[in-house]
């Protein structure tokens, strides 16, 4: 494994050897001691097919899975078991739409809860800031009283997208926000986490098993497999030079559009 | 709306305005009796005629619909939701709340519904509260054994993962977001239990545990006519019918509720 | 053309709509394909790809309707010909690859036997152990590995890409012209992606077979078609060679979902998003993909294009300003 990483850069969620374990006989180890670091206003894709381990790592690092090692935000700690206020620092985005939205609040309900319960704005306020998030999400404000079956995927993960933005977190992972959508709107959705990113200073965990998807949006990518991280090094410097036999498969088993190389 | 479902609706709406007009629609207090005109056939003051104290069959009909329907609704509610609030509790957080709620589960459904329900009226002594208790100690089980398994498909998805990973406190995601989308089958199963709930109160009832007379009831009804099938049969085939079609009606809108939501 | 192996001539699905009324969701569709020809149907969801696929063995849910058109294959329109003569076409002269194998197989039937079935079915009185026999051969021809301890296998115990397999194995088991595989690997990690795609290109060059191939993926179209039709709303909208639509698309829908696909080729390099979604059906005049597009006009919200040939040389596009030929705006 290598680590291209620039140390001096501020870490805001540091991960030391990490592991999550199933109970079940055998347990079942999915994540196997992951060690990651990720700088503020940082991209890093977290790429791996199905069952390598990448959604426990988000599930473990949202605080949906108890894990062993240790997750430093900011230089703290932080447990499994989070304060309200520890909790908001990392948001997920998950992978499908139609599952993601309580079907029975409209945008600006689900958006207006995470402000409510987290007191992030005054009562009189909230309502006011929920549709501020939903028009940074991009989402039409004509749909904004609507509920999650009037919308389309892409506009479904946008209010998801909004959700997690309200309570202004440091990190947001997003674990294949864009595998259930169509090519077209992918490619909308991903414009706006680049966006956001860039504007908001978040630091982005982007999951998935399409490394073109992270190729577009990540500064650096992390490979994982069978629980680990096999390698770990820059975009560019993975595809052009990718070092573990593992990455080299995945690469070469990409299906490109063009003239097939060589 | 499916036809189904506002069939049993306006079916059921009927009847219940009927039992609910009883005052109107029949012209003789249910318990004023007749010696002279005992067992007498349909007429023009007795549409169907009169029972072996000369009462009006059709004014105790329709007054015994409303001890039914009022138990059998009532009798619904605490079982409902008693049971699915600990559905949703052991769904939710799985395990020892879990493990206790549903061992106790398996103990009540290891038991014939009817026997269990006899045996609590039988050791509290008969009546309405006894019914009430009865039904409610062994009909959660239901309930909670649906909503569970909802909870159980439900709490792994987006929406819920989310608000856990938003810190939201457990009862505000158990509440606004767990519930509302987990009970619509509870509540298509509660319309087919208050059919059930009625044939348990009829049959209680029958066996003279039950509502007591001589406040007027289906289920005693029967069983007071059974002597006189041969010769009065109206006096225990009105009641009989009037059960049929009340779980009919409710049938119809269970069926057509699961149709619209797509269950 | 009398080489044509499949022909559909101006096919027309409508399906029952939730408020009643019929809408149709597959304008006037023609398309053809030469034996042992490949060709790639790409578009997005609800762009009436699979309900195409879906009309050609008439296996439309209930709700849809073949309302026009004719499906021409060795002879026979299959869009009129007897339920009982479909059964020898599906599953036998023409192979189906479905997108989830999980679904594809029967559960609780040993995987070799399912293959075996579809022989027997098919096989005019194979025996037995002649539809055993055939069954092994087909499962080592689509390279799975212990073909016998494997047959007696079930769906469950079998890893993703090892049950598509099995139902490619079936799908080829009655000698089939011509394969129709609908999203055959979306279901699949990008390394058994790449496995499947090879075998089904082997498979095509040993057997001489045709492929309808249905996908949202262009990367998918152009590693294994030859040709490519593009469906927008219930249209083809531009059809031609993968490398003359890939290098020079014609219609701006084409040229936005290339610009949409992320690459490898360039990080850092962001897609381009399409703005807007898809309609739904709808039968309204006009070009459904105008509200998207830059180039409309008045006369693309009114007329509804045909899908034509450039006087030059080039490809047929369904557009009133097709982008000019030759001037690459794609990626390849």
């Amino acid at each position: 494994m290598r680590d291209t990483t620039a140390r001096s850069a501020e870490a805001v969620l540091e991960i030391r050897d990490l592991s999550v374990t199933y109970g079940g006989r055998p347990p079942v180890r999915a994540v196997r001691g992951v060690s990651l670091r990720l700088a503020r206003g940082e991209a890093l894709g977290l790429v791996g097919e199905s069952g390598c381990g990448k959604s426990s790592l988000a599930r473990a690092l949202a605080g949906l899975e108890p894990a062993e090692g240790q997750v430093m935000m900011n230089g703290r700690p932080l447990p499994h078991r989070r304060t309200r206020e520890q909790a908001r620092r990392v948001q997920m985005v998950f992978q499908d739409p139609y599952a993601s939205l309580n079907p029975r609040m409209t945008a600006v309900q689900t958006v207006a809860e995470m402000l409510r319960v987290h007191r992030l704005r005054p009562k009189d306020q909230i309502a006011e800031r929920a549709r501020e998030l939903l028009d940074l999400a991009g989402l039409p404000s004509q749909v904004a009283d609507t509920r999650p079956a009037a919308l389309s995927g892409g506009q479904r993960q946008r209010v998801a997208i909004a959700r997690a933005l309200a309570l202004e977190p440091d990190v947001l992972v997003a674990d294949e926000p864009t595998t259930a959508l169509d090519v077209s709107v992918q490619a909308v959705i991903l414009e706006l986490l680049a966006h956001l990113r860039e504007t908001l200073g978040l630091a982005l965990l982007l999951i998935t098993h399409n490394l073109a998807v992270v190729s577009a949006v990540c500064d650096r990518a992390a490979v994982m497999h069978s629980g680990e991280i096999v390698e770990q090094a820059a975009v560019p410097a993975l595809l052009a030079s990718p070092q573990h036999p593992y990455t080299r498969r995945l690469l070469a088993a990409v299906p490109r559009l063009g003239p097939p190389p060589g | 709306m499916t036809r189904t479902l506002a069939a049993g609706l306006a079916l059921l709406a009927v009847i219940a305005g009927m039992v609910a007009c009883a005052p109107l629609l029949a012209a003789h207090n249910p318990g004023q009796q007749d010696l002279l005109h005992v067992l007498a056939g349909p007429s023009a003051a007795h549409p169907l005629g009169t029972d072996d104290l000369g009462r009006d069959i059709w004014a105790r009909l329709l007054y015994a619909g409303r001890a039914d329907l009022a138990i059998g609704f009532a009798a619904v509610a605490a079982p409902f939701v008693i049971g699915s609030a600990l559905g949703l509790l052991a769904g939710y957080f799985g395990g020892w709340p879990d493990a206790a709620i549903m061992r106790v589960l398996d103990i009540v459904v290891a038991f014939p519904f009817y026997v269990l329900v006899i045996a609590v009226v039988f050791a509290l002594g008969a009546g309405v509260g006894s019914i009430f208790i009865a039904i409610t100690a062994v009909g959660w089980v239901s309930y909670t054994r649906i909503v569970r398994g909802e909870v159980l498909v439900a709490k792994r998805l987006g929406y819920v993962q989310a608000a856990r990973a938003a810190g939201l406190p457990a009862w505000r995601i158990l509440l606004r977001h767990l519930a509302p989308n987990v009970l619509s089958q509870a509540v298509v199963y509660a319309m087919s239990d208050i059919v059930l709930t009625i044939l348990a109160v009829v049959t209680l009832g029958y066996l003279g545990l039950g509502v007591q007379p001589p406040a007027p009831e289906w289920g005693a009804m029967m069983q007071a006519g059974e002597p006189y099938l041969s010769i009065h049969p109206a006096l225990a085939t009105a009641p009989g019918v009037a059960v049929v079609v009340t779980g009919l009606a409710l049938s119809m809108i269970g069926d057509g509720l699961a149709a619209g939501l797509g269950i | 053309m009398s080489d044509d192996l499949l022909e559909v001539r101006g096919l027309r699905v409508t399906m029952r709509g939730a408020a009643g009324g019929r809408a149709p969701v597959v304008h006037d569709l023609s398309l053809r394909l030469a034996a042992g020809e490949a060709l790639g149907l790409v578009g997005e969801s609800g762009s009436g790809k699979t309900t195409t696929l879906r009309a050609i063995l008439r296996l439309l849910p209930a709700a849809g309707r073949i309302a026009a058109g004719q499906v021409l294959f060795a002879g026979q329109d299959l869009a009129r010909v007897r339920e009982r003569d479909l059964r020898a076409v599906r599953g036998g002269r023409i192979g189906v690859v479905w997108q989830d194998p999980l679904a594809a197989l029967d559960p609780l039937m040993r995987v070799g036997e399912q293959i075996a079935e579809v022989i027997r079915a098919h096989g005019r009185g194979a025996s037995r152990r002649e539809a055993h026999q055939r069954a092994l051969g087909l499962m080592r021809q689509v390279e799975l590995p212990g073909a016998e301890a494997m047959f007696r296998r079930y769906p469950h115990e079998l890893s993703g890409g090892q049950r598509q397999r099995i139902v490619i194995a079936s799908a080829i088991a009655a000698g089939p012209r011509l394969l129709l595989a609908d999203e055959p690997t979306t279901a699949l990690d990008v390394t058994i992606q790449d496995q499947i795609l090879t075998l089904l290109a082997r498979l095509r060059a040993e057997l001489g077979l045709a492929l309808l191939l249905v996908t949202h993926d262009l990367a998918v179209v152009w590693q294994t078609c030859d040709r490519v039709a593009v469906m927008y709303a219930g249209r083809i909208v531009e059809e031609g060679p993968v490398a003359s639509v890939f290098a020079a698309p014609r219609h701006h829908y084409t040229r936005g979902l290339l610009g949409a696909a992320p690459s490898l080729e360039m990080p850092g390099v962001l897609p381009r998003g399409i703005p807007g979604t898809q309609p739904g059906p709808t039968g309204a005049p006009g070009c459904a993909f105008a509200p998207r597009c830059p180039a409309s006009d008045h006369k693309c919200r009114t007329v509804t294009p045909v899908l034509a040939a450039p006087s030059g040389d080039g490809h047929p596009a369904a557009c009133h300003h097709p982008l000019p030929t030759g001037l690459g705006a794609g990626r390849a």
